[in-house]
């Protein structure tokens, strides 16, 4: 449910950026979310279009693209790094079969990388 | 227009914890944020421990929910001060919601600094308060799967409080499997089965570690001082 405080930001800096670069019309986001985040792409989809539907002609119809991240683990067995699509942390490893205590390098973070204005 | 942004969506709340973590910093306190689902125990926690450790340390609480100050009012008793945040249906506190209230605390005459957050075990966790660590607690009739189905707070508490131990012989929870997949999360994780029924059970340790953890956070705000030629 935080996805709601997620599109709030996202809205917010879109709408920054517009201004920056005198922009009247927003055409499409793209976000990457780490497997970690806890963050559910149709929850964001939601929010989004529920906080865009109420900002005004800037904001209506604008496509939401959200990149799912794979996690990238360091195996606890053998030590080498490895990526999962299915975002669990307990994988084993495709390389040793080790399957508990792997650090999580990334997979956590919530990204804004790029969006298209007019 | 293409335009190129590359920005955590979490900045804001980030880079506020961050401040927060200064000012705490700069008051030697040490900062809890509890985490766990609705009713795992948190506030019971905390009034066990302000109870019992109230002559040791100075408390202060900040406590989270939905509605009600009923939380606030439970831990008050203990003489602690305690400030009540309502999200008005937000999932998690964040750290401008923290930033809003400390001013109603004396930070320099405080000790400990619980944050007790909304009953919640997946939202909380992506939301850095300032705190030094992230405690959490799961209790056992919330089943010995929840450290495999959400890993995430595991992986970033330094203590998991297993709650309600008094209750196992009426419920089939395994502790060795929750406590096997917590420690999957996090190795290091310290695991601590105990009861705020009556009492109390296994808080001995709860409070030894808090009494370390006090110390240690003292000593480091005393390095702190040094580096900048003030004390000693
Ligand atoms: N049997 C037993 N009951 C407990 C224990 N700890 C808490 N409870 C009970 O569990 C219920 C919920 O406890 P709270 O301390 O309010 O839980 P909480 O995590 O603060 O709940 P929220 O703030 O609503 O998320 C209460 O009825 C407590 O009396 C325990 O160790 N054993
Ligand atoms: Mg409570
Ligand atoms: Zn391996």
């Amino acid at each position: 449910m935080h996805e709601l405080a997620i599109a709030e930001n996202l809205l917010e800096m879109a709408g920054q950026e517009l201004r920056r670069h005198g922009l009247r019309k927003l055409i499409s986001l793209r976000v990457r979310c780490g497997a970690l985040a806890g963050v559910l792409p149709e929850a964001l989809e939601f929010a989004f279009s529920a906080l865009a539907g109420d900002s005004g002609e800037t904001f209506r119809d604008v496509r939401l693209e959200i990149v799912r991240e794979p996690l990238l683990l360091r195996c606890a067995g053998c030590g080498r790094d490895f990526t999962t699509a299915p975002g669990s942390l307990f994988t084993s490893c495709p390389l040793c079969g080790y399957e508990f205590f792997h650090q999580a390098l990334s997979g956590a973070e919530i990204f804004f990388e790029r969006m298209e204005a007019e | 227009m293409e335009i190129s942004i590359g920005r955590s969506l979490l900045e804001a709340n980030d880079r506020e914890a961050e401040e927060l973590r200064q000012v705490f910093a700069a008051n030697g306190l040490l900062v809890l944020n509890l985490i766990s689902s609705p009713g795992a125990g948190k506030t019971s926690l905390l009034e066990k421990t302000l109870t019992a450790l109230g002559g040791e340390f100075r408390f202060g609480v900040i406590e989270g929910d939905l509605q009600t100050d009923n939380d606030a009012r439970r831990v008050e008793k203990s003489g602690a001060k305690a400030v009540q945040i309502n999200t008005h249906g937000g999932c998690h506190l964040d750290s401008g919601m923290i930033r809003e209230v400390i001013g109603r605390f004396n930070l320099d005459e405080l000790d400990i600094l619980f944050i007790e957050n909304v009953g919640n075990l997946v939202c909380p966790v992506e939301f850095d308060l300032g705190e030094d660590c992230k405690i959490a607690l799961l209790s056992v009739t919330e089943g010995d799967d929840k450290p495999e189905k959400y890993p995430r707070l595991f992986h970033l508490a330094e203590v998991l409080l297993l709650n309600k131990i008094d209750i196992l012989p009426y419920v089939d929870f395994d502790l060795e499997r929750a406590a096997g997949f917590a420690r999957a999360a996090r190795r290091d994780l310290k695991i601590l089965p105990v009861s705020c029924r009556g009492e109390g059970h296994g808080l001995e340790a709860w409070y030894d570690w808090l009494r370390q953890a006090r110390a240690a956070k003292k000593t480091l705000g005393k390095t702190t001082t040094n580096h900048r030629g003030v004390e000693r």
